[in-house]
């Protein structure tokens, strides 16, 4: 839930990327702090500790600026997207207002794609959220694979795989060239303000 | 809500969006005025770092690819100094065997090449450190690394073992030899598993 201090005009949003192992998250974020390093204050952090409790996430935090006379202020998140990972997983979507699910094109992580969703899922779940009603945008990362003759997915499939009844807004991206990425978290940023804009107005 | 306010909230929103994600560019070659410059030995080892960090998160082609290359720059520079060479080296053969084997090396790989890491750091980045001091360290973490070696010597299946091949135990060998032997041993057992795993893989293409 977006922490809205109304005394200071100040609104927290917390978009999380989530996705399977190996599929582009950080890159996401690594281009989004490329983009807007020059004019962000924070720093792109990766947060680790060792031992049992395991904490491990990257975090990039930025003030969008004001809207609506409140201040916004904007964190991205991403979570390892490795099967062991999971408590991290579900810890990180603690309080979380918007999703970006970063889906691996190539044909070979079709299963894993479905299974990161399920997850993504049930772990919301833990947190009475219903996947359905949260802010959520897909992207199909990694579409540039196609030019190097390996074979990826065809969009209507991984639609028709993950996003036939959410029917979430979605981008085809290849976040290691940075397409689409600026217009995902774009899109995320907007959905999830819209989507708390009752309490600002 | 009314639609007026709603609509003005959407305008204003994509407007903020906009101005926010779509200034110019600065120049990648120049950095920001205002960092301060970074140590020569320090900002390699902090690429190095953040690479190892990534290496523990998400294991993939392109971290450890690098990994390895940065270890090579990283060994040039650090030509003359044996105990910085011998730990990048044993850094090098550890990237190695988890860019072979990937989530199925070894569950103590990751924490061996953090320590020889964290080792590493302090060799580079302690001035107050002896030599000999380094040394030990040095010669620790060599043990380690053949500790680990026996461990996935052990834990390999019998068809992929070399088998002919005696262990040879890290006290009878002197320090910098047995970092070489241990490469080289540890290079010949990737070879003898990839080429099994080749046979492995013909044979259900074959099916």
């Amino acid at each position: 839930m977006a922490f809205i201090n109304t005394k200071t005009k100040e609104v927290q949003v917390k978009l999380v990327f989530v996705g399977p192992g190996r599929g582009g998250k950080t890159t996401n974020l690594e281009y989004i702090f490329s983009r807007i390093r020059h004019r962000i204050e924070s720093d792109m952090v990766s947060i680790k500790t060792q031992g049992d409790r395991t904490l491990f996430f990257d975090f990039l935090p930025f003030e969008l600026g004001a809207i609506k006379g409140y201040n916004v202020k904007t964190q991205l998140y991403t979570v390892p997207g490795q099967v062991k990972y999971n408590a991290t997983r579900k810890l990180v979507l603690k309080g979380v207002d918007g999703i970006v699910f970063v889906a691996d094109s190539m044909v070979d992580r079709r299963e894993n794609n479905i299974t990161a969703l399920n997850n993504l899922s049930e772990n919301l779940h833990f947190y009475d959220i219903d996947i359905a009603e949260l802010p959520l945008v897909f992207q199909y990362n990694k579409r540039d694979l196609a030019t190097e003759g390996i074979p990826i997915l065809d969009v209507e499939t991984m639609e028709k795989d993950l996003n036939a009844t959410l029917k979430a807004p979605s981008f085809t991206a290849s976040a290691l060239k940075g397409d689409n990425v600026i217009p995902t978290v774009k899109k995320a940023i907007s959905t999830t303000m819209v989507a708390i804009r009752e309490k600002l107005l | 809500m009314d639609k007026k306010a709603n609509d003005t909230f959407a305008f204003d929103l994509e407007n903020r969006l906009d101005d926010f994600f779509s200034d110019a560019l600065p120049s990648q070659d120049e950095p920001p005025a205002d960092a301060p410059p970074a140590p020569k030995t320090d900002l390699p080892l902090k690429e190095l770092k953040s690479t190892i960090l990534a290496i523990d998160w998400e294991i993939t082609d392109d971290i450890l690819d690098t990994f390895i290359g940065q270890l090579d720059g990283l060994m040039e520079q650090f030509e003359d100094d044996k105990v910085i060479h011998t730990l990048l080296k044993l850094l090098k053969s550890l990237g190695k065997y988890v860019r072979t084997h990937k989530s199925k090396a070894h569950p103590d790989t990751i924490k061996r090449i953090m320590a020889v890491y964290s080792v590493l750091e302090e060799s580079v980045t302690n001035d107050d450190m002896s030599r000999n001091e380094k040394e030990k360290l040095m010669l620790e973490e060599v043990r380690q690394f053949q500790r680990l070696k026996a461990l996935i010597f052990a834990s390999s299946p019998p068809h992929v073992s070399s088998g002919s091949q005696k262990p040879i135990k890290p006290e009878e060998m002197p320090g910098i030899d047995a970092v070489v032997s241990a490469i080289d041993e540890l290079k010949s057992m990737m070879a003898s598993e990839l080429s099994a795993i080749r046979e492995e893989l013909g044979q259900l293409l074959k099916k």
